[in-house]
């Protein structure tokens, strides 16, 4: 019985696995095979990913895998032919990568000096933040932007009480009665801190966006600050997950890095907005080699 | 299997193209394949990438991939299919020996042949080894040989080899994996696969008429 049993989990084993690479490539595997009563098999998959990035300043290659465990569970009989349901298990992966692109992005927004660099030199994310400079600046250095000045920009522009208000929610700046925006003191520290005018309006701009990141890219529509954040998430993926810290690598190997990650961008694209991140000093290339600017 | 009392290598020529990624196996052992059948052809590893969609992510039909590949050869007139096949002995898998022979191994082999793969233009890096081969990935080694009567079997990988090596060193056993034939099974017993290569004389034989006609109306204009 034990004999004939053992040969049962092994035929499973190379069908499965067979089933598995012939129809559903590379990347998902079988993690588990238990017999849970007789012919009928508790099957587990799990997605692993292996890729190679290699670093041009040491020459090295180096191997690493992105690993998503049980992203399946199901039953099967023995000698059932196994299909799995490619939508499920698509939405399973994606849900797997959110979770880390999550994780990276909130890396990348938790460091003030590559947002920073990131809003004044990106010239398109910086016409739209030119609206929080704008009300910063006159709580910094008035304490007070007055009613009649913020209902002139939003005749101009109605989305600017949107910016008023995020600057409320952020604790920058408070509404008296008669509807003028005041400095709070949490600003007045900020700059008694900072000393600077620039400083503490940077100070605040960083601090907006890092802790209301999904409201200005989506609701403020900037989607621009995004496409770079997502670059940069990459590479910081690289340097802190992957523990590679001073990793410097060729253009195409961080394209299918970015590949992996998001989709859906010509290369070309990706190129552009490589260089516009090198253009505001955040990213260094040399001779298409490219680096996180130090 | 009279044959397998003498020794055996191909000699396997480094294709122009190659990909230096874990997901390139599959298609640096088809390019190596081409390279073994159709020297010269002009088929680039930018298309095959196409073919395997080698950029993508999640999981999709793979079966269609290789009619795809397929008709790809008839486009350049190569008169050659590849099949994914299985096998159950090392001996059916020795008698393809005329080319090169992609088989899936479990990722585990890596461990066996790693120390093969030190260059002075590259170093390796593989990281937490126990954490990366552990995962049961299947990767591609192209079989290229046999001593002992196919108990010793010899490998280039198509990753961590092939884009480094000239065509000198691709011929030079030392510089070859070494597998023993408990190694082999170790490595392949849940999956037995490999790419299997045939000839296909009718598409040759139509491939020459073709040509001769062609001859002909280009002389008579």
């Amino acid at each position: 019985m034990t004999i004939e049993s053992d040969n049962r989990m092994e035929n499973m084993l190379l069908e499965i696995n067979r089933t598995l690479l012939h129809n559903y490539g590379n990347n998902i595997l079988l993690s588990k095979l238990k017999e849970k009563s007789l012919n009928e098999f508790d099957v587990e998959l799990d997605y692993n990913k292996i890729f190679h990035i290699k670093d041009e300043r040491t020459n090295t290659l180096f191997v690493r895998n992105i690993k998503f465990n049980r992203i399946f569970e199901s039953k099967l009989k023995l000698n059932e032919k196994m299909e799995l349901p490619l939508d499920e298990i698509n939405s399973t992966i994606c849900s797997e990568y959110d979770l880390i692109k999550n994780n990276i992005i909130h890396k990348v927004l938790a460091r003030k000096e590559i947002v920073l660099s990131l809003i004044k030199n990106t010239h398109i994310s910086m016409a739209f933040m030119n609206k929080f400079y704008t009300i910063l600046n006159q709580l910094v250095i008035n304490e007070v932007f007055h009613k009649n000045m913020i209902d002139e920009y939003i005749s101009k522009n109605k989305n600017f009480e949107k910016y008023v208000s995020l600057v409320v929610d952020g604790g920058f700046g408070e509404l008296d009665s008669k509807k003028n925006l005041r400095a709070t003191n949490k600003l007045k520290v900020l700059f008694k801190d900072k000393k600077e005018v620039k400083e503490t309006v940077d100070e605040a701009l960083f601090i907006l966006i890092r802790d209301h990141y999904d409201y200005i890219v989506y609701d403020l529509n900037i989607h621009t600050l995004k496409t770079y954040v997502n670059i940069m998430s990459c590479l910081i993926y690289l340097i802190d997950y992957m523990k590679l810290p001073n990793i410097k690598m060729r253009l195409g190997d961080f394209y299918r890095v970015y590949l992996t990650f998001y989709r859906k961008v010509e290369f070309d694209k990706f190129l552009e907005r490589v260089n516009n991140l090198v253009y505001s000093n955040v990213i260094t290339s040399e001779g298409g080699v490219i680096s996180l600017t130090s | 299997m009279s044959s397998l009392t003498e020794d055996k290598l191909i000699k396997l020529n480094k294709p122009k193209d190659t990909i230096e990624d874990f997901q390139g196996c599959g298609i640096n052992s088809l390019l190596a394949l081409l390279e073994h059948i159709a020297p010269g052809h002009k088929i680039s590893a930018d298309e095959l990438k196409k073919i395997f969609d080698y950029d993508g992510e999640g999981i999709s039909e793979q079966k269609h991939r290789f009619n795809r590949f397929n008709n790809l050869l008839k486009d350049h007139k190569i008169p050659y299919k590849v099949y994914r096949g299985t096998f159950n002995s090392h001996q059916e898998v020795l008698k393809y020996l005329k080319f090169p022979v992609p088989i899936y191994f479990s990722m585990n082999v890596i461990h066996l042949i790693k120390d093969k793969f030190k260059y002075s233009q590259i170093n390796i890096n593989f990281g937490d080894s126990n954490l990366l081969f552990n995962n049961p990935n299947h990767h591609l080694l192209l079989l290229v040989g046999y001593e002992e009567a196919g108990k010793k079997l010899y490998f280039v990988d198509p990753v961590y080899q092939l884009p480094y090596y000239s065509n000198k060193d691709l011929t030079n056993k030392n510089k070859l994996c070494v597998l023993d034939t408990k190694q082999f099974y170790e490595c392949v017993k849940h999956i037995k696969s490999f790419m299997e290569l045939r000839f296909i004389k009718k598409l040759e034989k139509g491939y020459k008429t073709e040509k001769k006609k062609n001859e002909k109306q280009s002389k008579l204009e």
